[in-house]
């Protein structure tokens, strides 16, 4: 399998496993599919399996609550699957993710305010309207700002409360803060 | 020294001071390559100063940039062959790739280095590139930073970056150190009936295949530890998507097959991260009338350039637009080891070619010195300030009122 | 799709465009407590959400000690009980097949929709909450999806209703209109309801577009405000203001009422405070101690004054 597995951390990394399965030699290894056949086969029943196994707990682990973040959702519509299926996919990770194994899904996925990616915006959509909770990461409408690059709203499932921040990245950091409140504005 | 820290350098009168020979220090030798310190990648130059300033500092090593053609691909093939020539005076292999050109024509045509005794002609008009932006720039000497290095013998040139006449073509003599590898789309059809290609476009899988070839037979992915000195490999795909390459996507806006460019992206990128090469590809955008295609395109890409030329457009005879050329859009820059990227304050950019000088700056609108100065023009001026100020890169262009 | 377009998700669709006039309560409420029957509609969108009016026609419907039954595509039956009393939750049927492990795979909608067929429920004016029908709709065909419903309205014994939850930004407006014609009244949800004194509860009043389309014929609209208590409760709120404050109408922007702001000033205006600023006469306008001395405006210069740069 191409991931690499660390003290609980168990990453698969798209953009290599992709060359092993076009150009490697070996079909199917230990006839276990690859996670990314659905990229010839546009069914993303592997890649589900392969969450599921690496995120069950054997029984000497003694893991809580595990983590699925998905960097990022948009590019599975690129690579063929259909955005039903994208969505049943999410769908059985979060069966076995949050109802069996009490853990939490962060999922990113882009989006533009005109945007004319129809699946994409259905995929999106969807997401707003499963989600507990949606950050929405955009830049101001009022233009480019060297000091405050742009702006994130919070919202809950209920979405009785909205707050916004403002951000502006640096180098290795984020610093957040209250709109108008920036530090080139104090 | 009993208590050596250090076991594995027993036997060399160890201290516990040892210089890692890290992977860095090699790899910062690699010709025609220099560290960013943005991020600490290693850049290429695409051939063209200033649109390496503008991407803040060059081309990093493993990524992709794409440029959207202009209407009729007459700059985005000038940019496409001073990546290429970039190459040949840098010493790296190219690979190039062409569905309409056979490569060796693409290669003959290459424009020639500028030398050092044109280098003074050309002074002047190189200190009228302004870098403000730019990382490493010479803070009180920053009229000179421009100016072309190049020693007397191009093939062993260490700059970073230089000039090219585009009236001359480059003399044969400058390749006979490079390797180049073609890949010409009816020639390889010929050659090869039938490949597997997982579900995609044949000729694209049949490029990618050869570009996958090229990287692990000539050792591009370290995976020949006998190579002592590392090259980068350069490639080089003319005019993607277009019907050459058997797509609908630039004649439909149902194409039959929406997937197989993007999976080809994807695909790339993973080839180009692994190995140490960067790619350019044209695509013909203004041809794509699907927009989620190119949202798609663009989000698999590094590095996004998009050339709009003035030809045949009004924009031609307006005065306003007099000095320059067209237009360019930096539609996106990667964010490389780093949360943040170094992208210029500038969104409003323009481009202007002359024979040895293909410069891109920031659009001034002239200065207004007519003597009628009239109403409407003064209108027209300020609705064209209104089209710049809003030419800004990802914001949502819908409320103006302030955000706080 | 063709030319059809899926309706922005950051702005509530509302039928007709019309902005909303001043509300009055009581239809919802009517609606909620017993009186609705046939099918019913709630479109929402990502930024107003309708899961909390489910919840609350789920509660009501306990209460009159009905029959409910629950089918969850959306959602697992936590985040639907979140929002409900506990009382409420044990005396809820639900049909939550596609959220036990282990799933069927891949998804059998087909059987899905045979077995919610055979489980309507006996028992006087059953309530069948379905979140969601676009989780159908974006499985099936409509015509399918369709039919399906209008079998379990017959199935249903006489009184019982359906109650569906809509997402109408994920699907094109024909399929939108042509699923309302269908029901006896739509629920469509809007942003925050402008208040007469701002409150700081923790759940602010939100605006629906209450449609009815009785089977006697004719059709009424009435916007009205509503809150759904943590409980799961309907609440009506005191009624709004008179005049169409800032604020009226489905909000474009998603709802900020509630928590205090953090900064120390803000932009908006009341209606109260604007009349009073218009009715504030100028300085310019006071008579002032040159009486007397008619103070003309300069007539409007019509030369560029930058003409008379000499370059």
């Amino acid at each position: 399998m191409m991931f690499s597995s660390l003290e609980g951390l168990v990453f698969l990394e798209g953009l290599k496993s992709c060359l092993d399965l076009l150009f490697g030699e070996q079909e199917e290894q230990l006839g276990q599919p690859s996670p990314l056949q659905f990229i010839s086969t546009s069914d993303l029943k592997a890649l589900f399996d392969f969450v599921q196994v690496s995120l069950t707990p054997a029984s000497s682990d003694s893991w809580k609550g595990p983590v699925l973040l998905v960097d990022d959702l948009s590019v599975l519509l690129s690579l063929g699957a259909t955005a039903v299926a994208v969505l049943d996919f999410i769908h059985y990770c979060r069966v076995v993710v949050c109802s069996q194994l009490k853990g939490n899904i962060v999922v990113l996925v882009h989006s533009n305010e005109d945007s004319e990616d129809e699946e994409n915006e259905l995929v999106v959509n969807s997401l707003c309207h499963h989600s507990d909770l949606i950050l929405w990461v955009e830049g101001l409408v009022t233009g480019f700002c060297k000091d405050v690059h742009g702006q994130v709203m919070h919202w809950r499932a209920w979405r009785d409360v909205v707050q916004t921040y403002q951000y502006k990245i640096q180098d290795k950091n984020v610093t957040f803060f209250a709109r108008g409140l920036s530090a080139a504005v104090l | 020294m009993a208590a050596a820290a250090g076991g594995t350098a027993q036997g060399r009168g160890a201290t516990s001071f040892q210089r890692k020979a890290a992977d860095g220090s090699r790899l910062a030798t690699v010709v025609g390559t220099r560290p960013s310190v943005r991020h600490g990648q290693l850049l290429l130059s695409s051939g063209l100063p200033s649109l390496d300033c503008v991407l803040g500092g060059g081309i990093a090593v493993g990524t992709l940039l794409l440029i959207e053609e202009d209407k009729y691909a007459l700059y985005s093939n000038l940019l496409f062959k001073y990546f290429l020539a970039e190459g040949v005076v840098c010493g790296h292999d190219l690979f190039v790739a062409s569905a309409k050109e056979h490569p060796d024509n693409i290669l003959k045509e290459l424009p020639a280095p500028l030398l050092d005794e044109q280098r003074n002609e050309l002074g002047e008009e190189a200190t009228a590139v302004k870098s403000e932006d730019f990382q490493d720039s010479m803070k009180i000497a920053w009229r000179y930073q421009n100016l072309p290095k190049i020693e007397a013998s191009p093939t062993t040139s260490t700059k970073f970056g230089h000039y090219y006449d585009i009236s001359k073509t480059m003399s044969p003599e400058l390749f006979q150190s490079i390797k180049w590898h073609s890949f010409y789309l009816p020639e390889e059809l010929s050659l090869q009936p039938t490949v597997k290609t997982c579900n995609m476009n044949s000729a694209y899988g049949r490029l990618l295949l050869s570009i996958q070839r090229v990287i692990y037979q000539e050792g591009f992915d370290g995976s020949d530890p006998q190579k002592k000195q590392k090259n980068i490999l350069r490639i080089g795909i003319q005019n993607l998507g277009s019907l050459l390459w058997g797509d609908d996507i630039c004649c439909s806006d149902t194409p039959e097959d929406i997937h197989s460019l993007t999976k080809f992206l994807y695909v790339l990128r993973g080839l180009l991260r692994k190995s140490l090469s960067a790619c350019i590809i044209t695509i013909p955008a203004h041809l794509i009338e699907n927009k989620a295609i190119m949202e798609r395109v663009t989000n698999l890409s590094d590095t996004v350039v998009g050339l709009e030329s003035f030809i045949g457009s009004e924009r031609e005879t307006n005065p306003l637009y007099k000095d320059y050329h067209g237009l360019v859009h930096v539609r996106q820059i990667p964010r490389l080891n780093s949360l943040i990227c170094d992208v210029s304050d500038t969104k409003d950019l323009a481009f202007r070619l002359k024979r040895k000088l293909f410069t891109i700056e920031r659009l001034h609108l002239p200065p207004d010195l007519s003597d009628t100065v009239s109403r409407t023009s003064k209108q027209e001026l300020a609705g064209s300030a209104k089209l710049l100020s809003s030419g800004c890169g990802a914001m949502a262009i819908g409320k103006k009122h302030l955000d706080f | 799709m063709g030319s059809d377009v899926i309706a922005p998700r950051m702005r509530a669709a509302s039928e007709g465009g019309a902005k909303m006039a001043a509300p009055r309560s009581g239809l919802l409420q009517a609606l909620v407590e017993g009186g609705a029957s046939g099918l019913v509609l709630v479109r929402d969108s990502a930024a107003c959400e309708g899961r909390s009016l489910l919840r609350a026609f789920a509660t009501a419907a306990v209460k009159r000690s009905e029959p409910v039954l629950v089918v969850l595509l959306d959602v697992p039956r936590e985040s639907f009980e979140a929002g409900l009393s506990p009382d409420v939750k044990q005396r809820l049927q639900y049909q939550d097949r596609l959220w036990t492990p282990p799933l069927p795979c891949p998804m059998d909608v087909g059987g899905l929709l045979g077995a919610l067929g055979g489980r309507g429920s006996p028992g006087p004016s059953p309530t069948l909450l379905l979140d969601s029908l676009s989780w159908l709709l974006l499985r099936m065909r409509p015509p399918h999806v369709g039919g399906a419903i209008a079998g379990l309205l017959r199935g249903g014994t006489e009184g019982g209703r359906v109650v569906a939850l809509l997402h109408e930004d994920l699907h094109p407006p024909s399929l939108v209109r042509a699923l309302g014609a269908m029901a006896t009244a739509q629920l469509v949800l809007g942003g925050p309801a402008p208040m007469a004194t701002p409150l700081s509860q923790a759940t602010p009043p939100r605006l629906v577009r209450v449609l009815t389309r009785p089977r006697r014929g004719g059709g009424t609209q009435k916007d009205e405000a509503f809150t759904v208590h943590p409980n799961g409760t309907l609440g009506v709120p005191p009624p709004l203001l008179a005049t169409e404050g800032e604020g009226g109408g489905p909000s474009p922007t998603p709802p900020s009422g509630g928590a205090p702001s953090p900064i120390t000033f803000r932009l908006r205006l009341s209606g109260a405070e604007r009349a009073a600023r218009a009715a504030v006469t100028p300085p310019y306008e006071h008579r002032s101690s040159m009486q007397g001395v008619p103070i003309d405006p300069d007539p409007p210069e019509d030369e560029d004054p930058d003409e008379d740069l000499d370059v």
